[in-house]
């Protein structure tokens, strides 16, 4: 009896080594990737502040011609003020299509009185798959004409591709009715269009909405939101989402461009097929798509992040809607890795194959099932009093300080860089909701992921809804 | 190596962030104040120093400037300067700006020996405030550095500048440099310079003939785009780049939209012809020309377009449509495309009429102003 449970014991001891290996490896990963990340995307941040000041930037007007797509279910609330902010655009040349994805609610009839728009027959091509549209209207609001479909429900990405096969110009954006983009947002955007050559897809910055204001598409107060959920997700964006995202963007390796605020290159686009219809998460599907395409077909191409073309959107103010959210998101992440799974250690793909898809397995896909198997094993570890508490507190500590160390560093590069003025009381909630979010929210996030998967179904085209409110934004 | 190790090593770079963060937080505060402070006192000296020797600038202010300008601030000071001079005394600031050329001579043997932001930046000064005309060989033969070696923004920047000094050999030159030196630069922009040109067009366009050979086929197009904008350029050689099967399609297309915009009747046949090119490969310069014709009405004109109603191409149909509504016809005038079989044709007209009567009605609700 005492040997079997000596000989269980050290079985136990020595798998709990084994995990404690994997485990250290593991986060050494994810500390060095959020270190780098930090890093590299403040540094750079700075340098870009530097240039700026300095006139390396482009002082001429070289506008390319882009179709703003404005997918919409049930966004009566938000819709108008959403789009008379893309009206008064530091723009030229571009047009914005409003896509009415079978909304329940008068989201149709909003703009049609806002704006004035006429009932046309206008015939549209089908170079995307898309559901029929029902009606179309058109108008010009200034100089800009804007175009209002009405569709069959189909989701976001039908929606979007209903815009794509309406669109005339040869670049599109694709942004979401709940959003109102900074006056110079397409100016920048379109900015590495005219950079680089080859530049087939830019993702823009996207930016928490609540708790600022906007007049004439200028950020005129800056503050954290008051809520809490709102709050920390500004400091977990800009350490996961702006800092990774220039990360990525130094070796042309972004995976994701976030479908609130994006542009394409139209042609490739369609010729990838447009939007995936069966995915929830079709902008990073769309993306991954691009490189896919590019890389077998030999085309030069690159997918750049421009982080001075600012959109705000509203993040979500409750947990519940949050963790909807995230559950989308994460159900995206899931059909767009295994849809496109040979991109794992493919030598074709390289750093895109290497780096980004080997992260976003490893640290979001695999994440919820490494960090199960983790607890998992502390409880098997103190079911058998192999767990140093003093130790377990102390690492845990660290980590939480660590993480928090980061998000301060990408907040306030964002904000030094931006010229963002903060409030004493601001800089405090900060320093305080970023050791928040590292110990509590980023745990319910990842409990979310864990259960995302549960009950999935594919081709579930339901759009994601979140309490809308009225963004502070005067025209 | 023991774990505690690797632990310690993170807790110390979080350490470290943390002094970084709070400590450039605080250096950024004051440093920027200082700095605005620094560079603020250092333009009201620089404008009474520039008042004193506005009229003849001596050795000695020379000098002193030159000291000055050798620092990115002391450059910014003197931006910030002129331009407060410039809104209060144009005159007198461009009296003072012919008397100090010399100073950005010595100035451009400093620079060349700095990173790109430096001379990005003193480029751009050049471009803003450089008066000697004609330019000086150095300051030219510095910006045409600039061009072959250097980033995207200094090139672009001393592309500008050179635009602005008016030499026509040295913004050709330039135009052929970003071409040998193989990065890509942006057809667009470089029709933006050729636009922007300070000196005479005509001789821009000589220079710019001269090196055609050297050009890649997307400066061609760049090129034949300025001179459609400007107005300029030899007819018989655009129709001749236009007719020629072997140029590359990007070519092709400025020289069609080059005689949108220049109507020229010997161009008509050529347009016509492409416009009844069916071949569905080939449906970029029919669609092209379908939009170009609206400048050649005529009976032919318009049974071509009734042809190009029924291309397979969207964007051959819409141009075709929307050219024979430009010329003034009717639906009437258009009974046997209106009531033929082809469905696509006849969607296509009906909505160009129909976005046209929508248009005019929200001019005239705008003229009658509000209700």
């Amino acid at each position: 009896m005492i040997a079997t449970t000596v000989t269980a014991a050290s079985f136990v001891q020595g798998f709990l080594y084994f995990v404690g290996v994997f485990f250290v490896l593991y986060l050494i990963g994810y500390s060095t990737f959020l270190f780098l990340s930090v890093t590299v995307g403040s540094s750079i941040l700075y340098r870009r502040k530097r240039e700026a000041h300095y006139k390396s930037t482009l002082e001429v007007d070289c506008y390319v011609p882009i179709t703003i797509i404005v997918p919409a279910h049930n966004e009566s609330v938000t819709v108008e003020s959403s789009l008379r902010s893309l009206l008064n655009l530091d723009y030229t040349l571009y047009e914005v299509i409003v896509v009415d994805d079978g909304s329940t609610d008068d989201t149709a009839q909003v703009v049609v009185d806002a704006f004035g728009l006429h009932p046309i027959e206008r015939p549209i091509r089908r170079q995307v798959p898309c559901a029929p549209e029902l009606g179309v209207w058109y108008g010009r609001v200034g100089r800009v004409p804007v175009t209002l479909i009405s569709k069959e429900n189909g989701g976001k990405a039908d929606a979007l591709n209903m815009g794509i096969n309406a669109s005339q110009y040869p670049y599109f954006i694709c942004i979401d009715a709940d959003s109102v983009l900074q006056y110079d947002s397409l100016r920048e955007v379109s900015a590495p269009l005219v950079e680089h050559e080859n530049v087939v897809a830019v993702g823009g910055l996207v930016r928490i909405s609540n708790g600022i204001r906007i007049k004439d598409g200028r950020l005129t107060n800056y503050s954290l939101p008051k809520k809490i959920i709102p709050a920390m997700q500004v400091l977990e964006y800009d350490r996961s989402f702006l800092s990774a995202r220039i990360l990525f963007d130094q070796f042309n390796g972004n995976l994701i461009i976030s479908g609130a605020f994006g542009l394409f290159r139209k042609d490739l686009a369609i010729a990838c097929g447009g939007y995936d219809l069966d995915t929830v998460g079709e902008d990073m599907e769309l993306v991954t798509k691009l490189h896919v395409f590019c890389r077998t077909n030999g085309h030069d191409y690159l997918i750049k992040y421009a982080p001075d073309a600012i959109c705000w959107s509203q993040a979500p103010e409750t947990l519940r809607d949050l963790v909807r959210q995230r559950r989308r998101w994460h159900t995206g992440l899931f059909e767009t890795m295994t849809k496109h799974w040979r991109m794992f250690a493919n030598l074709r793909f390289g750093l895109v194959s290497f780096f980004s898809y080997t992260y976003f397995l490893i640290y979001e896909l695999l994440s919820p099932a490494i960090e199960l198997f983790g607890l998992l094993t502390v409880v098997l570890a103190v079911a058998f009093n192999f767990i140093n508490i003093p130790f377990m507190l102390m690492f845990f500590g660290i980590y939480a300080v660590f993480g928090a160390v980061m998000s301060l560093t990408a907040f306030f590069s964002r904000v030094q860089t931006r010229d963002l003025k903060l409030s004493l009381r601001d800089v405090a909630k900060a320093l305080l909701l970023s050791l928040f979010e590292v110990t509590v929210l980023r745990f319910v996030l990842a409990t979310t992921r864990m259960f995302a998967l549960l009950g999935y179904r594919r081709s579930d085209r339901r759009w994601g809804s979140i309490k809308r409110q009225k963004i502070d934004a005067e025209n | 190596m023991k774990i505690e190790w690797l632990i310690a090593f993170y807790l110390f770079i979080s350490v470290m962030m943390t002094v970084f963060n709070f400590g450039y937080l605080a250096y950024e505060k004051v440093h920027a104040k200082r700095f605005d402070a620094r560079t603020k006192r250092f333009a009201v000296l620089l404008g009474q120093e520039i008042e004193r020797n506005a009229e003849f600038p001596t050795e000695d202010h020379k000098r002193t400037l030159e000291r000055a300008m050798r620092r990115m601030a002391g450059m910014e000071s003197f931006d910030l300067t002129m331009g407060h001079l410039l809104r209060e005394d144009p005159d007198k600031s461009e009296r003072y700006l012919h008397g100090i050329a010399t100073v950005f001579d010595h100035l451009t043997y400093l620079f060349a020996k700095k990173d790109d932001l430096h001379r990005a930046y003193f480029a751009y000064i050049v471009k803003r405030w450089y008066r000697e005309r004609p330019a000086g060989n150095t300051v030219e033969q510095a910006l045409l550095r600039y061009v072959r070696e250097g980033s995207f923004y200094a090139r672009q920047n001393a592309l500008e500048a050179l635009s602005q000094m008016g030499s026509a050999r040295a913004l050709a030159e330039a135009i052929s440099t970003l071409e040998r030196d193989g990065e890509f630069h942006s057809p667009k922009l470089v029709t933006e310079a050729a636009l922007a040109f300070a000196g005479e067009a005509a001789e821009l366009e000589a220079e710019l003939k001269e090196r055609v050979g050297r050009f890649s086929p997307h400066t061609v197009a760049a090129l034949v785009n300025y001179l459609r904008m400007a107005d300029l350029g030899d007819l018989d050689v655009v129709l001749s780049l236009m007719r020629d099967e072997r140029e590359d399609l990007e070519v092709r297309l400025a020289c069609i939209r080059y005689f949108m915009r220049r109507r020229w009747p010997a161009a008509e046949a050529d347009l016509l012809k492409l416009a009844s090119d069916n071949d569905p490969a080939r449906w970029e310069y029919q669609a092209i020309a379908a939009t170009a014709l609206s400048n050649y009405p005529g009976m032919e004109a318009v049974e071509v377009l009734k042809g190009c109603l029924s291309s397979p191409s969207w964007f051959v149909r819409n141009n075709a449509a929307r050219t024979l509504y430009d010329y003034g016809l009717t639906l009437e005038d258009l009974d046997d495309v209106v009531n033929g079989s082809d469905a696509y044709a006849r969607d296509m007209l009906a909505y160009h009429w129909e976005l046209r009567r929508v248009e005019a009605e929200e001019r005239k609700r705008k003229e009658a102003g509000p209700a």
